[in-house]
């Protein structure tokens, strides 16, 4: 540990600290307009299967939202839902054949969700990677900065990486270092220069994204004729408890 | 369902915390350009932190929720004041390094 300030030069603020920064922010708006504009627009689906689903939708609907019908509309709707659920009415096709799933690599459909990927991951880890490489080859070999907090000596290969002080206190740091507290800080200024928070996090949290939900002709789903089937007992053992049972009495004692 | 239940209409909760989210990110980045003219270091740093924005909430739901954040949040306690604080911290440490070494 070395007890004596560190006199750095101030020219280091306006010629690394500041750039390291504009470029991050200007790289990250950057990425998330080139992200908008890779995306494939999507495809039309067939309105045979948008309508299975639909239907599959509805039932589901009425399954949670049953409380507010009256007992004669609940019996009605029930009835209904239970026979076009186990009749072949809406499903997309008709004879539904048990044969194995379609492979995945040759159908078109997953290889463009795929693509998609893909290029997601591609426009999160490229850009990345490039900056990084930037500031570690332009910047590299000097304190540029002094850490308003200590931190512990683990630290130290990796924020002062480039720099042959083996005694130098852990709080004078490089400018990967800047890079990294760059890299996690600038979610709230990317939300408020785009004015929304969701498009924010999807810029940040690049792991967790692509985590579309498998519908029913997505490779490997279940079949629809047995999803049908389930939702068609669920909505046969559903009980039903309509919220005008009592309403008056309800009303009238609620102190409002 | 016998005793009440509050239902929450989801668009305008939703809107609620787009709303805090912002006072949040406002707030964050100009705490932590506050700490760095103040020149503040290590722990002060922090209490700083979570004293501007602890405050922040207590405004925020003195002014916007009228003293009753449970009328506009399903959690208010977490929402408010916890997710806030936690999730924003990165970005305070952010810009409290940069003033602090433009400063200094």
């Amino acid at each position: 540990m070395v007890p004596d300030e560190l006199v750095l030069d101030p020219q280091l603020k306006y010629w690394v600290l500041l750039p390291i920064s504009v470029v991050m922010v200007v790289v990250g708006l950057l990425r998330s307009n080139v992200t908008l504009l890779l995306k494939s627009d999507p495809k039309l689906e067939e309105f045979k299967k948008n309508r299975e689903k639909q239907f599959l939708k509805r039932a589901t609907s009425f399954k949670n939202g049953s409380s507010v019908l009256t007992r004669d509309e609940f019996l009605v709707r029930q009835e209904y839902f239970i026979t076009q659920l186990k009749s072949s009415e809406f499903f997309a096709n008709k004879n539904v054949s048990s044969d194995a799933p379609a492979n995945p690599l040759t159908d078109p459909g997953s290889a463009d969700a795929l693509m998609e990927m893909a290029k997601g991951n591609m426009m999160n880890y490229i850009p990345q990677t490039l900056i990084m490489a930037w500031v570690n080859y332009f910047f590299a070999g000097f304190v540029i900065m002094k850490l308003p907090f200590p931190i512990t000596d683990s630290f130290k290969s990796m924020l002062q990486q480039g720099i042959v002080t083996p005694d130098l206190n852990v709080r004078y740091v490089s400018s990967i270092s800047w890079y990294f507290v760059n890299l996690m800080g600038l979610k709230p200024v990317y939300s408020l220069i785009m004015n929304d928070s969701s498009a924010a996090d999807e810029l940040v949290n690049s792991q967790q994204q692509n985590q579309q939900l498998p519908n029913l002709g997505a490779p490997g789903a279940p079949k629809v004729d047995k999803i049908f089937e389930k939702e068609a007992a669920d909505i046969q053992i559903l009980s039903h408890e309509s919220i005008y049972d009592g309403i008056i009495d309800r009303v009238l004692a609620a102190d409002l | 369902m016998s005793d009440k239940e509050i239902i929450f209409y989801g668009p305008s909760v939703e809107k609620n915390r787009t709303k805090l989210q912002y006072v949040h990110h406002v707030m964050c980045l100009s705490l932590g350009v506050a700490a760095g003219v103040l020149s503040l270091e290590s722990f002060m740093g922090f209490v700083f932190y979570a004293a501007g924005m602890t405050a922040t909430n207590l405004g925020f739901v003195a002014v916007c929720c009228h003293g009753k954040p449970r009328q506009f949040f399903r959690f208010p306690l977490q929402e408010v004041f916890w997710d806030g604080i936690q999730s924003n911290i990165a970005g305070y440490i952010m810009m409290w390094c940069l003033v602090y070494a433009l400063v200094k």
